[in-house]
Formats: C-alpha cells, sequence, structure tokens
C-alpha cells in the first residue's frame, strides 16, 4: 500500500521534488506518514511542522484526496491505498526572494 | 476636502464642484459617492448608452497617500451589459495621478460630436480632438497621447476597439496591464466618443492627522510584511489560487460543468514561475508586489511578453475553454489588454459558445468555420479578435453571453450568468458561501464585493476569533449552507468600506491583513472626521452604501427572482472531484441573507432598514415607483 | 562619498520611495515633488534614480547664481538664493535634479539631512541602499 504526496510552492522548493511517494500500513493516519516523512526529508516537516507544538503552522493547509484534513479528523484522519496528500503552504518560509540578498 | 470635476462632453464643458462634506460624511468615497450620484441623477430604465448615463472616476481618501495596497480607483455608471448598477476597480498609477491633479472625483456625462479625448492638467481642462488615436488599441493610445504632451509619465485611461464598437463587456485599461474589467464600462465611454482621459497632476495630498495617520502606515506595512498569504501573492501573484483549487474540484472548467481540470499543472503558479516569470511589478505604493510579468520562450507563441495573467484570465481564457497551453493564455489576455475587453466575460462567452458547438447547437458554418472544440486556443483567439472588431459571429457574442443566446434563439441554460453578467472563477457547488455572493452581487456574478474564502482556506484558528468558535467546523466547511450567509454579509459590509477608500481586495483576503477596525482608524486620520473612527459608524455607512446600491437595481425592477443561480449549479451535481455530487442550496442563504440585510422577501430593503439609514428619499422613490408598498 | 544605490534588479516600479521622498520634506504625498523616481518602460523596466552626489557636479557648474555646492561629500542646494531657473535640472546627466512643482526651486537628493534616507526605509523590494559606491566595488569583486 502506498499513498502520494504533492508538495507546493516553497516546500516544492525546499524539497526539490513536487511528488513523494510512500508505503504505508494497515493503520496510518496523517500523523504517522508525516512521521515517515521527516525521515525521507526532513527539510519538508521543518518547514510544516511548529517544533515546539508538534503541530502544523499556521496557516498550512493538507488535502486528503483534496478536502482538508480538519474537516475530516485532523491529524487522526485514516488513510488508505492511493491517496493523495497535499501540502500547501501559505507562509513562504519567512523571507521572499527580495529579502534574500 | 477635494474637488470634483464635472465634464459635460455635449456641450464640452467643464465645472469643478466642491466635494460637498454631506457626502463625505455620509458616504466616505468610491463607491459611496457613486452610489449617492448615480442614484440621484440617473432616471431608471435610462439607456445606458445614452448621452445621459453619468460615467465616474472615483479616488477614496487614501488614494495617493502611503498607506499600502491603496493604489487603486474605480469607475461607475449603469453598465450597458446587464442594465443595473456598473462598478469597476483598478490597480496601476491612474487614480494617485487624478488625486494629484486635485480631483477626487471625475464625473462625465453626454455624448461628444466626435471622438474625443479629455486632458486633465492640475487646473486646465481639455476636450480635444481623438484624431489619430480612434482606432488604436490602448497601449498605441497610451504611447501617442503621451508622445502628443511630450510627457511620458502622464496617466492615460483609454479603451481600444472594443469599447469603440459597444462591445458590451469592453472595458478600461490603465498602466498597460490595469483594468477596470467588468461591466462594459469601456463601452460607456465609447458610446460618449471618449477615447481616453489623460492626468498629469503636480499637486500634493494631505492628510488629516500627519502622526496618527504615519503610525497607521508604518504598522500596515509590517502586517503586509508578516501576512503569510501577501508574502506568496509577492512571489507569484494570483495564479497562486490554481493549484489549490484545482485539489479541492473548485477550478471552473469547460463553461463550468465541473471542478476539475486535468492538466492545471501546465497554468500553475509553481509551472509559471519556474518557465515562464519575466519580473515582477506593483501597483502604486502596494507593498504586496503581486503584479507578474511573463514571457513565453518557445512554441507558437514564442516572445509574447506580458502583464499577467491573474488567476481570473487564467481560468476564463485557459480551465474554462479546456485550453490547457499556457502561451495562449498569455496571448488572448495580451489581446483582451489591448483591444480592451473584460477578459473574464471574453472568455465566458467563449465557453458558451464552445458548449453549444459541442452539442451540436450551432454549426461550424455558423462559427465562421472555426472548430470550437474545447482546447482549441486558435479559435479561442481567432473569437477575441472577431468580438473586438464586432466581425462574423463576434457581433454576435459582443452582446454578452445572455443576449447572445436570446439572439441566437438556443444555448439559453448553458449560459453561465446571473443578472447577465459572466460567472467568475469560482464554483458555489464546492465552495458554498461563493454561491450566495454570485447570486446576491450588486452588480450580477461578481465575486469581489463580498468573496470569502473561510469556507475554501478554512484556517479554524482565525474563524473561530472573528466568528466565534461556536461557528466550527461548518463555518469552514464549503459543503454546507451554514453560517454562510452572515460571513457573506460582514464581508459584503467590510467590503463596501474598502471599495470607498479604495482599498484592494488583498487587503482584507483571509487571513485578513485588515479589518473594519483598521479602516476605521485610518480613514479618520487621514480625513479628520472623528466619526470614522466609530466602528458602529462604519457598519452604518456599510450598510447605507449596500442599500442604496440595491435600491438602485430594485429601481431597475431586480428582485429575488435575479438573486439566482444558473442550473448548472443549483440542479446539476458537481461531476467529479472531492465535490462529486454537490449542488449549491441557494434558497436557504438567500432567506437568512435577506434578514440579516432587513430586506423583504423579495429581496426589497423595507422602510424600516432604508430610514434608519437615512435614507427616506430612497423609501419616497421606491414607494412613487411601486417598488415598495 | 555616499549615495542613494539602486541594487540588483527587482525595482517593481512601485514609486513608494518617490511618495515617501516627498512626504519627508514636504508632509504632504506626491510623486513628482519627490527627489527619487523610477523610469518605467514596456515591458520590463523600472529603474530608480536619484542623485549621484557628482564630485565636479554639473549642475553646480552651471548654478549662475551660486546656489549649489558641495559640502561633506553632499551636493547641495541653497533654496534661498536658488533663482529657479532649472539650468541645473538640464545639466545634470542622469535627470535627477528637478524643480519642486509647487516652490519651482530646484530640489534633490539631500539624504535625508543625515537621518535614515526615507526610500531606502520604504522600499518593499529593498532594492536601495545608502552606500558608498567603493563598497559596491568591493562587493562586485567580491562576488567574482
Amino acid at each position: 500500500m502506498e499513498v502520494v504526496i504533492k508538495l507546493h510552492g516553497d516546500i516544492r522548493e525546499k524539497a526539490g521534488t513536487d511528488t513523494v511517494k510512500l508505503p504505508i500500513n494497515e493503520n496510518e493516519t496523517v500523523d504517522t506518514l508525516l512521521i515517515r516523512l521527516s525521515k525521507r526529508h526532513p527539510v519538508v516537516i521543518e518547514a510544516i511542522l511548529d517544533p515546539t507544538t508538534g503541530e502544523l503552522k499556521p496557516y498550512f493547509n493538507i488535502l486528503l484526496n483534496g478536502r482538508r484534513i480538519q474537516q475530516l479528523r485532523g491529524i487522526h484522519t485514516k488513510l488508505k491505498d492511493r491517496d493523495e496528500i497535499a501540502i500547501f503552504p501559505p507562509v513562504a518560509g519567512g523571507l521572499t526572494d527580495f529579502e534574500k540578498r | 476636502m477635494g474637488q470634483v470635476l464635472r465634464v459635460d462632453l455635449t456641450k464640452e464643458k467643464s465645472a469643478v464642484e466642491q466635494l460637498p462634506h454631506e457626502l463625505v460624511l455620509n458616504y466616505l468615497g468610491g463607491t459611496g459617492f457613486a452610489a449617492r450620484i448615480l442614484f440621484n441623477e440617473l432616471k431608471p430604465g435610462m439607456d445606458p448608452l445614452s448621452p445621459e448615463n453619468r460615467l465616474i472616476f472615483a479616488t477614496g481618501p487614501l488614494t495617493g497617500t502611503l498607506w499600502t495596497t491603496a493604489g487603486r480607483w474605480a469607475a461607475f455608471a449603469k453598465s450597458p451589459l446587464t442594465g443595473i448598477w456598473g462598478e469597476s476597480h483598478s490597480g496601476g498609477f491612474f487614480g494617485p495621478e487624478l488625486k494629484y491633479a486635485g480631483y477626487d472625483m471625475l464625473v462625465l456625462h453626454g455624448r461628444a460630436k466626435r471622438p474625443v479625448y479629455l486632458w486633465v492638467d492640475d487646473g486646465t481642462v481639455e476636450i480635444l480632438p481623438a484624431k489619430g488615436l480612434w482606432g488604436r488599441n490602448t497601449a498605441e493610445t497610451t504611447n501617442l497621447i503621451r508622445e502628443q504632451h511630450g510627457d511620458r509619465e502622464i496617466e492615460v485611461a483609454s479603451i481600444g476597439q472594443a469599447g469603440e464598437r459597444f462591445v458590451r463587456f469592453a472595458c478600461i485599461m490603465n498602466d498597460y496591464q490595469d483594468t477596470l474589467g467588468r461591466v462594459g464600462l469601456g463601452a460607456v465611454m465609447g458610446s460618449k466618443n471618449l477615447k481616453a482621459v489623460a492626468v498629469r497632476g503636480s499637486q500634493a495630498v494631505k492628510v488629516a492627522d500627519d502622526d496618527k495617520f504615519m503610525e497607521l502606515v508604518e504598522d500596515a506595512h509590517e502586517r503586509v510584511l508578516k501576512q503569510p498569504q501577501a508574502q506568496q501573492m509577492t512571489k507569484y501573484g494570483t495564479p497562486l489560487l490554481v493549484a489549490y483549487k484545482s485539489k479541492i474540484g473548485e477550478l471552473p472548467t469547460r463553461n463550468h460543468q465541473t471542478g476539475v481540470f486535468a492538466n492545471s499543472d501546465k497554468l500553475d503558479a509553481d509551472t509559471i514561475r519556474a518557465k515562464y516569470y519575466a519580473k515582477t511589478r506593483s501597483c502604486f505604493a502596494c507593498r504586496i508586489m503581486c503584479k507578474k510579468v511573463n514571457r513565453i520562450p518557445e512554441g507558437k507563441y514564442k516572445g509574447t511578453i506580458s502583464g499577467g495573467p491573474e488567476y481570473e484570465s487564467i481560468y476564463s481564457l485557459g480551465t474554462n475553454c479546456g485550453v490547457d497551453d499556457f502561451g495562449a493564455v498569455l496571448r488572448a489576455n495580451q489581446l483582451c489588454n489591448l483591444y480592451g475587453l473584460d477578459s473574464i466575460s471574453a472568455g465566458c462567452v467563449i465557453a458558451w459558445l464552445m458548449e453549444c458547438y459541442e452539442r451540436g447547437l450551432v454549426t461550424r458554418k455558423q462559427c465562421d468555420g472555426l472548430n470550437l472544440k474545447w482546447g482549441n486556443h486558435d479559435a479561442m483567439m481567432a473569437l477575441i479578435e472577431k468580438i473586438a472588431m464586432r466581425e462574423g459571429i463576434g457581433d454576435l457574442l459582443a452582446k454578452g453571453s445572455y443576449y447572445a443566446a436570446k439572439s441566437l434563439g438556443k444555448g439559453a441554460d448553458l449560459v453561465m450568468h446571473v443578472k447577465k453578467l459572466e460567472i467568475s472563477g469560482q464554483d458555489g457547488r464546492t465552495h458554498r458561501s461563493v454561491a450566495l455572493t454570485h447570486a446576491i452581487s450588486v452588480r450580477g456574478a461578481d465575486h469581489l464585493r463580498s468573496l470569502v474564502t473561510v469556507d475554501q482556506l478554512g484556517y479554524e484558528d482565525t474563524a473561530a476569533k472573528r466568528y466565534g468558535k461556536d461557528k466550527l467546523p461548518e463555518i469552514c466547511d464549503p459543503y454546507t449552507e451554514k453560517y454562510k450567509a452572515m460571513v457573506v454579509k460582514d464581508a459584503e459590509d467590510t467590503f463596501a468600506i474598502r471599495d470607498s477608500l479604495i482599498v484592494c481586495w488583498y487587503s482584507c483576503g483571509w487571513p485578513p491583513i485588515f479589518w473594519m477596525p483598521d479602516f476605521a482608524a485610518v480613514a479618520s486620520a487621514a480625513t479628520g472626521i472623528k466619526e470614522f473612527g466609530r466602528l458602529k459608524e462604519m457598519y452604518r455607512i456599510a450598510q447605507r452604501i449596500c442599500n442604496l446600491r440595491r435600491a438602485f437595481n430594485v429601481r431597475e425592477r431586480l428582485d429575488k427572482r435575479h438573486d439566482s443561480l444558473p442550473k448548472r449549479f443549483t440542479h446539476e451535481p458537481m461531476p467529479d472531484g472531492p465535490g462529486k455530487g454537490q449542488v449549491a442550496n441557494l434558497e436557504l442563504m438567500l432567506r437568512e441573507y435577506y434578514e440579516l440585510r432587513g430586506w423583504n422577501r423579495r429581496g426589497i430593503p423595507t422602510k424600516r432598514t432604508l430610514t434608519e439609514l437615512g435614507l427616506l428619499d430612497v423609501v419616497r422613490e421606491l414607494k412613487r415607483l411601486g417598488r415598495m408598498r | 562619498m555616499a549615495r542613494i544605490v539602486y541594487v540588483g534588479k527587482g525595482c517593481t516600479g512601485c514609486k513608494t520611495c518617490s511618495v515617501a521622498c516627498a512626504y519627508a520634506h514636504d508632509r504632504a504625498f506626491s510623486v513628482k515633488a519627490g527627489r527619487i523616481w523610477v523610469v518605467k518602460e514596456e515591458p520590463l523596466t523600472d529603474v530608480p534614480v536619484t542623485c549621484y552626489q557628482c564630485v565636479r557636479p554639473p549642475c553646480k557648474d552651471v548654478c549662475p547664481v551660486g546656489a549649489i555646492r558641495r559640502v561633506d561629500d553632499l551636493v547641495v542646494v541653497n533654496e534661498s538664493i536658488c533663482i529657479g531657473c532649472g539650468a541645473c535640472v538640464e545639466a545634470c546627466p542622469f535627470g535627477a535634479m528637478t524643480l519642486h512643482p509647487s516652490r519651482g526651486l530646484a530640489i534633490k537628493c539631500d539624504l535625508c539631512g543625515g537621518k535614515e534616507p526615507q526610500c531606502v526605509k520604504v522600499c518593499p523590494a529593498k532594492v536601495l541602499k545608502l552606500q558608498v559606491p567603493a563598497v559596491v566595488a568591493q562587493e562586485k569583486r567580491a562576488r567574482k
């Protein structure tokens, strides 16, 4: 069983890819998936999770098959084979291009 | 305060009036001023292309100052496309220049005997022959006027060939990529034989409380720097909406049939930035800097360099016509800019005809031999030119999709409009609040006067703070009608103030950088009018404006029947994507909205509501015309 | 010899610099009364231009009444002497001198009188810097 993770915006730039495929278990949820993702692409997890609380940074959206996880079961939402997770940043990683000088 | 420049194009005379203090106190600026003037000066049933129509170019108390996102201006008239309230806003630099010339507003009426342009140079106002300008596109017109006057910094608002031919959705352009896009104000200008308005101003704008104002300016700049969506906007511009809307199944495709477009990644912000990005630009003194210029490096449209496209053009000239070629979208958008056409309406009208063609309702012969299958961008390009020049089938399409269907005698149920204005790039089936927005917006299927994205983007914490925790989770749920009327009404009020100060939609998106308290504070500091600083008063002004605009429409015989949606949204379940099966239940939201507005079941403002807002003259007028018992 | 320097290619043509400059001097918002301006050209050009604080200023040379001097590496106009003839405006090779739109006298970049230059402070794209050209050259060499 596997899921497809689509990355957008700055997260895509940081990860160097727009798609990550990960194998999953029977009882996989969004938060266990993020743990898996942190091993493969730690830079993505750094970008989207608050290190002190372990929660999604404000204004980030994770969509499961086009639905925001807050409309489902949040990070405890169960995943199944061939699900698509899309991660969207609203925060441009703190610095815009102009300030990176 | 400021001055109003009144120009009578028939008599070729102009006069300067003082801006009445009462007008400022009760209506603030921009859309507020226009609501009062158009209600007072236009007669119901008047032909929008007659000399009697007023075309108002308006600014607000913040125009020309350093407050950020305030580099905008707006125009108002009775719309020749819809026959009702017409309003359109633009960025660029024209608005501040009008203020620097000494005018808060320009009110045009009448009709010149031959093509002219208006030249406003501080106190010098001249009506000059548009020789060598008439027949030119908007970019050429701007360049020629600047050459003629020997000043490359003159600001020019002009129509292109489309406005000259009264194409019902012709627009007015300024600064090459900024547009008063919707509702056919370009046709109003054309009907007055007015090719352009050129302005040069050497004066300065002062505010009442300098220290307080500049404190708010600094705070505003800081907030934009920190706001997460603003930062994304700086990097990508409005195209950043494409990928997200594609995922949630709200990217209108093939005449709004569905919300899922197969190759949306070819048109999304990441792709655009990687392959086509050339430069970032900005409206006057704006910190967000969301405008982009793109360039096509290869393929059929190689060499095309143009400002834009905004998200709405990617929708109307891209996904909604089944087109996935970015070069085509950029080139089509450029043509709309040059000819002076509303890119939204143009794309929608073409999409309508494409669906008619695909369903066999029109033949290839009827379409001038064009093969109008979905995605054929050659045909799309050809149609844009035909529409602008009113040639062949373009002449039919130039009426707007509602009247085109009527003339054709076919395809009326495929026209995606509300109040005859083509629907913008949202779908109420998978974004429930927008179903209500489209249905009730004062100029027709407009997204800007009350668009909210709380049920599109979510952000539960922000929603809880603004609306109350008890409203979760429904308020963030795009598939339910609950609480949406409340959010839309609140936004419509706030945006009425926003459109009077004249400030950009992105100043109060989601999460909002600014909201009513911020507008109240800065309006008060700018004008010195203490009442503006009181929130209750601001809301009162907002509701006064919303009711007066509504009354303008009611006077044109509008009521609940027109606050509707195409059957596609209410009866055709969304065929694809995460929102598959969803329809919009408008009735529920409509009733709630009317209640919140203080309107009766037919959508007419009640005597009580109008009286409370000081609109007794409106009560009298509506009674006289039999619109109110 | 410090002056306002345009760093890089990121100017977006917003004109915030012009308006902030005008406000800093006149307490009123204007583009023409600023002492820094953006040159815009379609389709891709936006460039801010202001005084280079020349060592041998052509403006000073042509001024018929000696209203322009060089003081502490800064080219300064003495408005009380200036007659508003505009010779300096024509002489400047950069177009960085102008006559105030209402006062009619010569105005130019004065580096905000030694305080933090307002244009540098407000530029949203952060492409303006108060810098000494030698330092700019040094940075370029280092980057090479």
